[in-house]
């Protein structure tokens, strides 16, 4: 199949340079290999030139028989528009070689009943929650492509055969191609959906495929939001109290007013949290940010100007000795603790985090006296729409929203923040359009979602077998709205007493599959001065990190195995019905490091798992990923990590595995920085860290050596394949670095900690 | 006016002398291959080439290379045989730090067409938030393999 799919491509090329005029900016021949013109640099444009008919909502096919598939999340490197388009075209038995993609108009979306499903981009959901609708789509076009040839060929439709683009009647040979009869097909009615493959049927989905526009990402002809420009278009820099919950009091605008190229001044008020404060208008970025940075701006500070990180902490290790919120509870862990002769007890802590999205937040407007029009990479155009309509007064349907290229989201896109500046600039510039764009310093320091703190105490009863008794876990979280989600009362697991929690405190804590007879899991649900929410990995990073460093401690302190210990404590679960994948899986990792082979003192292995479940939520979706760690710490404590394996489980069907290894590999890189360098500081009020100086990112010699990557399908349903590995980073990391160094790492990052050793 | 030699064509851009050349290309000449990701040449990328050799176009001063010969993204023409080997990679997730990276390893492969992983450890210091290092450090072994292939 893979070589079947390169060959089409080829042939392909050979085709484009004469039907991708216009597209591929730049390149004046088609790239060997590349998809080319199969994206719009413009993604919110059509990828082909010529007219084209709409079969459906999701599929327009050309005269020259190109299909077009509307693809419904925003593309920021997780591949969804090669995946949306491997669904579709799955069903629709089209050439790929003749596939494109581009956005759905988000207008249509809201005037159709919302024809597009869900169009909001996060918690790895787009294969989760998509694929069965794009599938459907593109089955519905296929058998009405069958159904109007067997019109026209006046012939039971039985009869009619679709294969990459070409209609056959069987019996007499004779062939239509799509593009012949697709606009018979718009008037073909269905009395049901069509029935859709199941994996095993699959001859697309499950094949390795390149990513689609990636002559545009190379050349860069790519338009990310921050590169859409507009006839008369100004440019703005944004300033936000640099105390959090700050206010501004005053500007000076007249001592920048001379600047060259500076235009205005423009408060930004009532907008809320993290996005009030001042932007600077001008004809060029840099002029406005100069000016910006040299304009005396005065700010109320707010109530939380004597807040800092370290108080925060303080206080929260107090919570530690206060019972919070029951989340679960399973037999008599305190009693059993109390009269137990073996305990451990330890404290774990992470700092906040931010998504750092390598291309700054930014937006660019132009509100008119009829229509609002926003370009920007978003994960929820729907929202933006809402939001808009909102800040502006103007009617939804007078709203366009064009989504462009994203460079990466994490979760951070989807907070409007910028969007809400973009407005409120763009109503003061009568018509002209507007981009908003913060400088690193601004969009590090200022993020309506930073990924929360968290302290946990861990209290674990050994048998005299040295096998755990009792746990109990206490954590405190950042919970902006405290515990609102609610339990979905037919989805209660074993011991679960609340009923409701905020999955950004707790997740990770909820159903612990080592078989441990006795179990108390309670929460402090803690109000900060911090804007805090979702990032790729949410709440996971924090209590994985500390549960799977924690029962690597049990192990040690029972002088076992840490391996084999987790492998005992899962395979005593007699209830839990994921059991064996956990086994499988962790076997699988510990077996391609290299488990139970002596080491080098200051070289050494860590292994962890976890499956990012959502009990009482979701909790049907599982995807399960164990990581495994091998490190050398060298005498004076500088850390190499050698090699990394995962072992994931993508359950029921994969889509691309190009896609799912991309994402494994690049969880791991973005797990590692959380875990060597990365955190968020409050320092009276303020963030400290600005840039990628003091919130490092891992570069290409850091990578480690080797990230192994094994996959397994066992027929479950997927959760997904974003961000299900990472959180297992740390754990596995720093059980590797106690296994080589014998220091037990309870904090990140590790930046922070003396690894040497002697 | 200052006089600009970019990608073979001559711009007159009206721009202060210490504009970083960064904003000069984006804004003043409306070249948005070249990337803003910090501003502080900490992240790579903005890099572009100046007579030839990678340079951080967000901490250049666009005086100080009147009378150079500037080289972006869109200058690599799309056929360049680091681009070549990206593709052949499939190197990109979701694209923004890769003209960054491309222009790097361009430079690098320039001076050096016969390098190893310690070099490229050391000289290519771009961010890709992404994490496609893997795929880079492979891209730049095929790009230098095909240059010796001629
Ligand atoms: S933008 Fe120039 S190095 Fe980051
Ligand atoms: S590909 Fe996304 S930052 Fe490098």
């Amino acid at each position: 199949m893979t070589t079947k799919l390169s060959m089409d491509r080829r042939e392909f090329l050979a085709t484009t340079a004469v039907v991708g005029g216009g597209l591929a900016i730049g390149i004046g021949v088609p790239i060997k290999e590349a998809a080319a013109a199969s994206v719009n640099g413009k993604p919110w444009l059509a990828p082909f030139d010529g007219a084209g008919v709409e079969v459906g909502s999701w599929v327009v096919i050309g005269a020259d028989n190109s299909v077009t598939i509307r693809v419904p999340q925003n593309e920021a490197g997780q591949q969804v528009f090669t995946t949306s388009a491997m669904m579709v075209c799955e069903e629709l038995e089209c050439d790929w070689s003749k596939v494109g993609v581009m956005y759905i108009d988000v207008g249509r979306h809201l005037r159709e009943n919302k024809v597009y499903g869900r169009i909001s981009q996060g918690a790895s959901a787009f294969v989760r929650e998509s694929r069965i609708d794009l599938q459907r789509a593109g089955a519905a076009v296929r058998e009405r492509l069958k159904l109007a040839a067997a019109r026209r060929w006046n012939v039971p439709v039985g009869e009619v055969e679709a294969k990459k683009s070409v209609l056959t009647h069987r019996p007499t040979g004779r062939t239509f191609t799509y593009g012949q009869v697709a606009a018979d097909a718009v008037s073909v009615t269905m009395d049901r959906p069509p029935a859709v493959k199941e994996p095993v049927q699959f001859t697309l989905m499950g094949t390795r495929v390149n990513q689609l526009g990636q002559d545009l990402r190379v050349s860069g002809t790519a338009t990310f939001g921050i590169d859409v420009m507009l006839p008369d278009m100004l440019f703005a820099a944004v300033k936000m109290s640099p105390t959090q919950g700050g206010k501004l009091k005053s500007y000076d605008f007249n001592a920048i007013k001379g600047r060259r190229g500076v235009i205005a001044a423009v408060p930004i008020e009532g907008q809320g949290l993290q996005v009030d404060g001042v932007a600077v208008v001008a004809d060029n970025w840099w002029r406005a940010n100069t000016a910006l940075s040299v304009m005396p701006v005065e700010w109320d500070a707010g109530p939380n100007a004597n807040v800092s990180s370290g108080d925060i902490f303080a206080a929260w290790r107090k919570k530690m000795d206060e019972p919070g919120d029951l989340l679960t509870e399973i037999g008599d862990a305190e009693g059993v603790l109390k009269g137990a002769a073996k305990v451990v007890e330890a404290v774990y802590e992470n700092n906040y985090l931010t998504h750092a999205t390598i291309e700054p937040m930014n937006c660019t407007a132009q509100v008119t006296a009829d229509r609002v029009e926003v370009w920007m990479g978003t994960q929820n155009p729907e929202s933006v729409v809402t939001t808009a309509a909102a800040v502006t007064k103007m009617p939804p349907e007078k709203i366009f929203v064009r989504n462009c290229f994203v460079g990466t989201a994490f979760g951070r896109r989807l907070g409007n923040d910028d969007l809400r500046q973009a407005l409120v600039v763009a109503m003061a510039m009568n018509g002209r359009p507007v981009q908003v764009l913060r400088s690193r310093e601004e969009d590090m320091r200022h993020n309506p979602i930073f990924h929360p703190m968290g302290v946990a105490k861990l209290r674990g009863a050994l048998g005299p077998d040295g096998m755990p008794v009792a746990l109990t876990i206490r954590k405190a979280g950042d919970s902006q709205n405290g515990p609102t989600t609610v339990i979905r009362p037919d989805m209660k697991t074993r011991g679960l007493k609340a009923e409701r929690y905020d999955t950004l405190v707790s997740r990770g804590f909820h159903e612990i599959v080592y078989a441990i007879p006795n179990q108390r899991v309670d929460l402090h649900h803690m109000k900060t001065p911090m804007a805090t929410g979702s990032m790729r990995g949410t709440g996971s990073i924090n209590n994985v990190f500390a549960f799977e460093s924690f029962i690597d401690e049990l192990a040690h302190a029972a002088g076992k195995d840490p391996y084999q210990y987790r492998r005992a404590l899962i395979a005593a679960n007699r209830v839990y019905e994921h059991r064996d994948e956990w086994l499988r899986l962790l076997d699988m990792a510990a077996q391609k490091i290299g488990w139970g082979k002596p080491l080098p003192k200051g070289t050494g292995l860590g292994i962890a798992i976890d499956d990012r479940r959502r009990p009482g939520l979701d909790q049907e979706f599982v995807t399960e990923a164990a990581v495994a760690a091998k490190v050398t710490v060298s005498q004076g404590g500088e850390l190499v990590v050698e090699q990394l394996e995962i072992a994931l489980d993508y359950g029921y069907a994969q889509v691309n595995p190009v896609a799912i290894e991309q994402q494994l590999r690049g969880q791991m890189v973005f797990a590692l920085g959380i875990a060597r360098d990365q955190e968020i500081t409050l320092r009276n009020g303020r963030v400290v860290e600005g840039n990628f100086d003091d919130y490092p990112m891992q570069r290409i010699a850091e990578f480690p050596k080797e990230i192994g990557i094994q996959l397994i399908g066992s027929n479950k349903k997927t959760y997904g394949v974003g961000e299900e590995a990472m959180p297992s980073l740390a754990p596995a990391l720093c059980n590797a670095i106690f296994a080589a160094t014998g220091k037990r790492i309870r904090s990140l990052p590790l930046r922070n900690h003396d690894l040497s050793w002697t | 006016m200052i006089a600009l030699n970019v990608n073979g064509k001559v711009y007159n851009a009206d721009v202060e002398p210490e504009m970083p050349l960064l904003w000069v290309l984006r804004n003043a000449l409306g070249l948005t291959g070249t990337k803003y990701g910090c501003g502080v040449s900490e992240c790579g990328a903005c890099t572009v080439h100046v007579n030839g050799q990678a340079k951080r176009s967000c901490v250049t001063p666009v005086g100080s290379v009147v009378g150079t010969e500037i080289t972006t993204i869109e200058g690599l023409g799309g056929q360049h045989v680091v681009q070549k080997a990206w593709l052949e990679l499939d190197v990109p997730q979701c694209g923004y730090c890769q003209p960054g990276q491309i222009m790097a390893a361009a430079a690098m492969l320039r001076r050096k067409p016969r390098l190893t992983d310690a070099d490229i450890d050391r000289e290519i210091t771009n961010v890709c938030r992404c994490g496609t290092y893997r795929e880079i450090r492979l891209a730049i072994h095929r790009a230098a393999e095909m240059m010796a292939k001629g």
